[in-house]
């Protein structure tokens, strides 16, 4: 009830899935694969979590610049946004954990409800926007876009 | 309150957004878009409805060093399901030995309670809590801070080591019964006198050979046990907080004068005390269990310093705390020259004063250099009064008793 080494080992499972859907592009699962690996080794509790955080966002940015409109593709966006959100929340959890009890028992449907809600929001407007927009937009269309989704949030906010 | 996990976000979806207008890649705004809608989903998490009572419950007001404490935290959420983190505020020198938090969501009427249990290393007055309560989104971009202000007051005594019963003489003896032998007469074991039997006289004190060489009845006559008055003097004048030798003197000092009251205490004398140092402080002379607590808690708050010489607070308490022939325990690390004036004009005054040096072992070349001048001190001191040497690693009460057994071994020596 009280550790979060069940956590730990979730986004360990989480990270090596990750890597999985990277199957065709070797080198990149390799590398991937290799840092995170050293990270887990190496382990610096003030560090840790940040690299990993800065890999995660890397290997989002580098799957939505890749989009395409097939599964692996949609596995490979949504695995890394998993994992990324994963690691902020731990950030947050774990960083005065000395000074806290946690609670996981409670916290933990808690968080895949907040993962999942993100994920299915955005991976769900990504996938629209990517075969709306499968030609390069000029300014014009992406400022409408913005608006767009802008406009999205707003009435969402509203309605909550 | 936006925390600093916000500003990250707000800087990664601007420069994302620029990066996208620069290098017109259209799929970048995506990444615009995980971070905006991260950063919505989470603040939308906030409640509005916030409503959370906090209560703490400690097992004891009073501890000794090294006890440990058993604390309950109880929350009770009247408002809307909240993440909240609850830390209990503890002092720094208190050591805990479990997280003194606890994260958690926290449902609508939910009473929740956590359990934490901490050690006190140094003797003084506490106060734990208030418990604050931060609410906050599960990402950590805003958060709210609720502080409950419920504070607990506990006090934390010296240790107490006792080690047997002192022997002690005194000049000037009160009228209640007790362990200190007086020149009256009484029922205690030591031999007064030789007094004509006459009838009334307990048959079991005639002394059967004085009365045969004088040929006549003849009874012992025994002295009488009574109490004392005495003070005891702690002496924090000239000692700070800085160094771990000056910290470890005070805590023999205080730690010794606890267990010297609780000896002169539970031998049914009157006890009273006066601290010297950053806290100047005094208690006048009272019996039991009462006066044992009072002392106690004087001797928790005991702090290093100096703020007035020995000599003029002890010149002007001592007569209007105790009588003339009383007895005085003055327990200093002799850092303060001011003692040998007070120590003067207490015998001078006509009370029966010890001095117990307390003497703590350092092999550190400053301390040896001040142990120089504290002898000194001490030599002076010698001159006009009984002085114990006592090495605060051992029990003040058996240097006391080593101290008694040796000057009566001088005393049969020299008559």
């Amino acid at each position: 009830m009280y550790s979060t080494s069940k956590l730990k080992i979730l986004l360990f499972i989480l990270s090596l899935i990750q890597i999985i859907f990277w199957i065709d592009n070797i080198s990149l699962m390799l590398s991937i694969f290799t840092t995170q690996a050293l990270l887990i080794l190496t382990i610096n509790k003030k560090y840790f979590y940040t690299i990993m955080l800065i890999l995660s966002f890397s290997v989002l940015i580098y799957a939505t610049l890749n989009i395409e409109t097939s599964i692996l593709s949609i596995l490979r966006i949504t695995s890394s946004y998993i994992v990324y959100t994963l690691i902020i929340i731990m950030i947050n959890l774990l960083k005065e954990e000395k000074q806290y009890w946690i609670d996981l028992s409670k916290l933990i449907p808690k968080i895949f409800f907040t993962i999942s809600t993100i994920i299915l929001f955005s991976v769900s407007i990504i996938l629209l926007s990517a075969s709306t927009l499968s030609i390069q937009p000029s300014y014009i269309d992406t400022i409408i876009l913005i608006i767009l989704i802008a406009i999205i949030l707003a009435l969402l906010a509203s309605q909550t | 309150m936006y925390t600093k996990q916000f500003s990250i976000f707000i800087i990664a979806i601007i420069s994302t957004l620029l990066l996208a207008i620069i290098l017109e890649e259209w799929k970048l705004y995506l990444v615009v878009i995980i971070l905006i809608s991260e950063l919505f989903f989470s603040m939308i998490n906030i409640p509005e409805n916030i409503d959370i009572s906090a209560n703490i419950e400690i097992n004891g007001e009073r501890f000794y060093i090294n006890d440990e404490a058993a604390i309950k935290v109880l929350v009770h959420n009247k408002g809307d399901t909240v993440f909240a983190k609850i830390l209990l505020n503890i002092p720094s020198n208190v050591l805990a030995k479990d997280p003194h938090g606890l994260i958690t969501i926290l449902k609508r009427n939910e009473l929740r309670k956590f359990d934490i249990r901490i050690k006190f290393i140094e003797r003084g007055k506490y106060e734990i809590g208030p418990v604050n309560i931060i609410v906050q989104d599960i990402l950590g971009t805003i958060i709210k801070v609720i502080s409950i202000p419920i504070i607990k007051k506990v006090t934390v005594f010296p240790l107490i080591r006792s080690y047997g019963i002192l022997d002690l003489e005194a000049r000037r003896t009160g009228p209640w019964p007790g362990s200190i032998i007086s020149k009256r007469l009484g029922t205690s074991m030591e031999f007064h006198a030789l007094k004509d039997y006459i009838t009334g006289d307990d048959v079991r004190k005639i002394n059967w050979k004085a009365s045969a060489r004088f040929r006549r009845l003849i009874s012992n006559e025994y002295e009488s046990e009574n109490v004392t008055d005495s003070i005891i003097v702690i002496d924090a004048n000239n000692l700070t907080s800085k160094t771990e030798y000056e910290k470890r003197t005070l805590e023999a000092c205080v730690s010794g004068a606890a267990a010297l009251s609780y000896e002169l205490l539970a031998q049914g004398n009157r006890v009273g005390l006066i601290c010297l140092g950053g806290m100047r402080n005094w208690i006048k002379p009272g019996f039991g269990k009462r006066q044992l607590l009072k002392i106690l808690y004087m001797l928790a708050e005991v702090k290093p310093g100096k703020e007035l010489p020995a000599d003029q607070v002890l010149l002007l308490l001592t007569p209007y705390m105790i009588k003339s022939g009383s007895k005085i325990f003055f327990i200093s690390p002799l850092m303060d020259e001011s003692i040998i004036g007070a120590v003067e004009d207490l015998i001078r005054e006509g009370y029966s004063v010890t001095v117990i040096f307390a003497l703590c072992d350092s092999s550190d070349l400053s301390i040896e250099i001040l142990n120089l001048q504290r002898n000194i001190i001490k030599h002076n001191l010698l001159q006009i009064s009984n002085v114990v040497t006592w090495d605060c690693e051992t029990n003040i009460i058996k240097a006391l008793m080593m101290n008694t057994k040796l000057s009566r071994r001088r005393y049969h020596v020299q008559h």
